[in-house]
């Protein structure tokens, strides 16, 4: 594989995956020949300009999307030439996900929210893994609360707990932090990371923000829909040169 | 202000299409109503246009005793200048025995010589060209075969053979009786013996005016009881005497009309408080811009308005499909091919149009405000999917007010007597409607999670989901659920009813009646034959068969009364109606049973002595019971009884009519054994008919059954508005959740298990409106039987299960149908996009 960041087995990865947008004229190549692996128990940061592909490429390695060409893999699965109804059980069994915003059901209390996904797919909570992630979240007090009675922190950090539940073997988060301060953006980014270290999660985290970057493992840059460079350990700083280099 | 309006129709075209499908539909349907009541007025029109097609001018009787229009009299009119011709026109009652042999009520008339004054066109074969010849209307020549001979009895019961030699048909008869045989004038004139014309009609010659032909006409003929109308005014007299036995089904129709608007209301509104909820950030956002409150209400009213005017035109036209399709299931229903008439007057239009306008506007107007109302920084804030209508303290106490006036007058209802009762139990129905409309917001959570906790272990998921997104905006569910609520009560409360009333005259009939068998005479007016109880009591396995007549009694300072006479053991023994006071085991000369309704009339009382008959020579009658008893045909006690012998002192005319005999038949006689036994001793009597109780209940539920049939084919489009508008307000919701929708599935809810969901919300919400319906329905009939019931004609409370069970499995059955088009488009829409969408 192309791609260095593989320090032990890859969670997740796509190999030469292609996506366009329209056709014609107004066509848009948002990923132009993407490879890159997602090691296992690692925190990754995806990182790049507005519309440089981003997005995309986590909607495609979380099964919300498809490819034109290449392969997308979670653990040894391509999800190319995968049912809407395998695929679907390949989100609920194997993936984990926050999003930018709206990640609640407003009609739902924050529980029944965390446990969503575990009773679509039918399977029975681990409940010292539910107190674990609860507790490491500090979501014990707000598990009656529906969203609208929670902070905008509140309302992702249970997303962050529905996300991990059930135990996946992948958590994707485009901009978890992005419509929060940088109390709560802390909060957040500080679960993600303990996560990752002391609970042997694997998250894959888009962000524009170099702070953000800072707390994880690992960093990957795209430019144009091509991943553009590798960062180790990134830090505010290097992050920010990096996309200096590119120009941004 | 207008640019915003205009841009906001473009940007959420699907939206505004559902709420002007709901328009639409709901406008169809009041028009529909309407067309048809319009309609029943245009069938008897032209079925009137083709009874005096031809006729320039008509010469009737004003009086009795007048000049007879005789053969003279044609003779006076053919010779007067300006016609071309006059024909003689009767019509007389008469039986046909159809192809089985059993004789059938219709009428008889004369064939006009004159081509143009005929109110028929001949179908099939020819006219009859002499007295021996008969042709017959096609649908009652059913079963004979041209060049055949058929048996017409007349009045007096005698038969008289015809050859039959044609068929004739008319455009239109929308039932006004136009005669179903034809004859020549000699031939009529044998079944109704030394009677003249009922009417000559002419025709003019051309260029002659009907003014002058009228005046003319007058000169040679008229006087002496003797009348000449233009063949207009003959028409339009013609009219008058039918119309009023139309009236009551337009003001069936009418009623609908009224129904439908009420439904047709709900659902508009429904539709379009959701829209403009669903446009309260958008409205906020023009007013953080800058627009005025004003400004925006009045962008939010014009684009309704504009709405309700284009979807209530298309309302309009649409609603004459449905009086056509109406036309055809009630024709399909009455067993014959219905012409079809669409009449729209000014009165349909305008009232289409007002509703489909008015409503709409006031139904935007109302959430309009209340989007005006709240701050705009408000409004932009709260996340559209998290905002809910949580229904309020005034709504809890409306609808307790509501349920204590209801239940109040329901229990003032059962104290009182009939007549006020009937008033105060409409009064009940009423309240408890708007008590559960009221409520109904309320109830739909707790409603909502029981079902879902219900369904779950069978539907898992898709049960809770479903429960949850009904339950999040209660009022909008509980407004989708009413116009069901309003459709079922109004059916399951008709057909409760029916049912009751079914049951109560089976069970009194059995109860009154223990005679196995009656005999009726085909013609009311022609008594059965004397010596027939007597050949009839000789048949064996018969036990007892006793004579009863109605006639017209005088009971000399009360009256006269509509009485009957019975042979007097036949009480006890075949005829038991039930005693309020006294005894009436059997009936003897000089006694007299009264019915409660001519005890309370006229205050006779058990032991009175009535003085009955001609004043010079009165005969004493004592009161010796009071009863009250079931009407059946050929078993009705009237309002008075005598014994047979008492007859003729009481009835010097000798005047009788609906004479029967009751039979009963030995203990341990199979009927069916029995039967053909009778029919013989029956053969010499050509009108006898021989009835079971079985026929006699067939009998007397048959015009409630038809009302009923006709009652479910509009309560079904009543039924379908509802669910139209279920289906509109799931389309809706389901716009409005596309972002929740595109998140669940991509949290692993599966494209069957999202379509699923919306499937069983719509099934929940229909449940939900269907069970308050049924209730409500089923309540009110209780009350009314309760009400309406008497002694002798028992409303029973029964339950029709199974076309309750109908009513309730084609709610939920319809409700995933109407999920349908939500369901397909809330699944196939593509995750990413659904996320992006705000
Ligand atoms: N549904 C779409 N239709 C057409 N073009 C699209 C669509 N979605 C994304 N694009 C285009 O694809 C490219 C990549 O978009 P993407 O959303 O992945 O960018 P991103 O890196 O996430 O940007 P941002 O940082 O602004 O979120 C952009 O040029 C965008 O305009
Ligand atoms: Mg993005």
């Amino acid at each position: 594989m192309l791609g260095n960041t593989v320090d032990g087995p890859a969670a997740a990865g796509v190999a030469d995956v292609v996506k366009t947008y329209g056709n014609g004229d107004t066509a848009v190549r948002a990923l132009d020949h993407v490879s890159v692996d997602f090691a296992a128990r690692r925190f990754t940061a995806i990182m790049g300009p507005s519309g440089s592909g981003k997005s995309t490429l986590m909607h495609c390695l979380a099964g919300l999307d498809t490819v034109d060409d290449g392969k997308v893999l979670i653990g040894q699965t391509d999800l190319t030439g995968l049912s809407d109804a395998a695929l679907t059980r390949l989100r609920r069994d194997r993936v984990g996900f926050v999003f930018q915003s709206f990640n609640l059901l407003p009609t739902m209390t924050a529980q029944d929210n965390i446990l969503l996904g575990l009773r679509l797919a039918g399977r029975r909570p681990d409940l010292a893994w539910f107190d674990t992630v609860v507790d490491a979240l500090g979501l014990r007090t707000r598990l009656r609360h529906t969203p609208g009675e929670l902070s905008g922190g509140q309302q992702q950090r249970v997303a962050c707990a529905r996300a991990l539940v059930g135990r996946p073997q992948v958590v994707f988060a485009d901009e978890p932090t992005g419509n929060l301060d940088s109390r709560a953006g802390a909060e957040v980014l500080d679960f993600l990371r303990t996560s990752v270290r002391e609970l042997d999660q694997t998250v894959v985290m888009v962000t524009h923000d170099p702070v953000a970057a800072s707390y994880t493992d690992h960093g990957v840059l795209l430019a144009d829909g091509r991943v553009a460079a590798h960062l180790t350990r990134p830090t505010a700083d290097t992050v920010l040169a990096a996309l200096t280099n590119l120009g941004v | 202000m207008l640019r915003t309006v205009l841009a906001g129709l473009r940007a959420r075209p699907l939206r505004l299409l559902l709420s002007a499908v709901a328009v639409a539909l709901g406008v169809a349907f009041v028009a529909g109503s309407l067309v048809l009541s319009d309609a029943v007025h245009a069938g008897l029109r032209d079925a009137v246009a083709v009874q005096t097609r031809g006729v320039d001018a008509s010469i009737s009787q004003t009086r009795r005793g007048g000049a007879a229009l005789d053969d003279e009299l044609l003779a006076t009119v053919r010779g007067v200048h300006g016609v071309a011709a006059a024909e003689g026109r009767s019509t007389v009652g008469a039986l046909l025995r159809d192809a089985s042999g059993r004789p059938r009520e219709t009428s008889a008339t004369t064939l006009p010589a004159d081509q143009g004054l005929r109110p028929f066109d001949l179908a099939d074969g020819r006219l009859p060209g002499t007295a021996g010849e008969i042709a017959i209307e096609r649908d009652t020549a059913e079963g004979h075969a041209l060049g055949q001979l058929v048996t017409v009895l007349d009045q007096d019961g005698r038969q008289h053979t015809f050859t039959l030699v044609g068929t004739v048909t008319r455009p239109t008869d929308a039932g006004i009786g136009a005669a179903a045989l034809v004859l020549l004038p000699e031939a009529l004139r044998q079944l109704a013996r030394g009677q003249g014309f009922d009417e000559i009609v002419v025709r003019a010659t051309p260029g002659v005016g009907r003014p002058r032909l009228v005046a003319d006409l007058t000169g040679a003929v008229g006087g002496r009881g003797v009348e000449v109308v233009t063949g207009q005014e003959a028409a339009a007299r013609l009219l008058d005497n039918t119309a009023p036995d139309s009236s009551g089904l337009t003001g069936f129709f009418t009623a609908f009309a009224v129904l439908a608007m009420i439904v047709a209301a709900m659902v508009i509104i429904n539709s379009f408080t959701i829209l403009v909820a669903q446009r309260a950030r958008e409205l906020a956002l023009l007013r953080c811009v800058g627009a005025g409150k004003r400004q925006v209400f009045a962008s939010v009213l014009a684009e309704a308005a504009a709405v309700g005017a284009v979807a209530s035109v298309v309302g309009l036209c649409g609603g004459r499909g449905v009086a056509a399709a109406l036309q055809s299931i009630v024709g399909a229903l009455g067993g014959h091919h219905a012409t079809v008439y669409l009449p729209v007057t000014a009165r349909t239009v305008v009232a289409s149009l007002a509703i489909g306008v008015l409503v709409t506007a006031l139904a935007a107007a109302l959430p309009a405000r209340a989007a005006t109302r709240v701050a705009p920084v408000d409004a932009l804030r709260t996340p559209l999917e998290g905002r809910s209508a949580r229904a309020g303290r005034p709504r809890t106490i409306a609808g307790l007010a509501l349920l204590a006036v209801g239940v109040g007058a329901a229990v003032f209802a059962l104290r009182v007597e009939a007549q006020a009762g009937a008033a105060l139990s409409v009064a009940a129905m009423v309240a408890l409607l708007g008590a559960v409309l009221a409520t109904g917001p309320l109830l739909v959570g707790s409603v909502m999670r029981a079902l879902g906790a219900i369904c779950a272990p069978m539907l898992g998921r898709s049960a809770r989901l479903a429960a949850l997104n009904a339950g999040r905006n209660p009022k909008r569910t509980a407004a989708s659920a009413a116009a069901l609520t309003i459709g079922l009560a109004v059916v399951s409360l008709v057909t409760t009813m029916a049912a009751g009333v079914e049951a109560g005259q089976s069970r009194s009939l059995d109860q009154q009646l223990a005679a196995q068998f009656t005999v009726t005479s085909l013609l009311d007016s022609q008594p059965l034959p004397p010596t027939l109880p007597a050949t009839l009591a000789a048949v064996p396995g018969v036990a007892a068969a006793a004579p009863r007549v109605s006639f017209s009694g005088d009971l000399g300072a009360l009256g006269g009364w509509g009485m009957t006479a019975v042979r007097g053991d036949a009480f006890g023994g075949l005829l038991r109606p039930v005693v309020l006071s006294g005894h009436l085991d059997r009936l003897g000369p000089g006694e007299l049973a009264v019915s409660q309704e001519l005890a309370r009339q006229t205050g006779v009382a058990v032991g009175d002595t009535v003085q009955a008959g001609p004043r010079g020579n009165p005969v004493p009658l004592r009161a010796v019971a009071v009863y009250d008893s079931v009407q059946a045909p050929g078993v009705d006690l009237r309002l008075a009884v005598v014994d047979l012998g008492q007859l003729p002192a009481l009835d010097p005319t000798g005047f009788s009519y609906d004479g029967s005999i009751l039979v009963r038949l030995a203990e341990g006689a199979d009927p069916n054994q029995v039967r053909p036994a009778l029919e013989r001793a029956l053969a010499a009597a050509p009108l006898a008919t021989l009835n079971s109780v079985a026929d006699l209940k067939d009998r007397m539920s048959a015009p409630l059954r038809g009302t009923l049939n006709l009652m479910w084919a509009l309560a079904a489009l009543a039924v379908l508005i509802a669910f139209a508008g279920i289906a509109n307000t799931l389309s809706l919701s389901v716009l409005e959740r596309t972002r929740e929708s595109a998140l669940l599935r991509a949290l692993g809810l599966t494209r069957g298990g999202l379509g699923g969901a919306i499937a069983v919300e719509s099934v929940f919400v229909a449940l939900f409106g269907a069970a308050c319906g049924l209730l409500l329905g089923v309540g009110s009939a209780w009350l009314l039987a309760r009400v309406a019931s008497t002694g002798a004609q028992p409303v029973l409370f029964t339950l029709p299960l199974g076309r309750l069970g109908v009513l309730l499995g084609a709610a939920v059955l319809a409700a995933p149908l109407a999920a349908l088009i939500p369901a397909r488009r809330a699944a196939r829409g593509s995750l990413v996009a659904g996320m992006a969408e705000r």
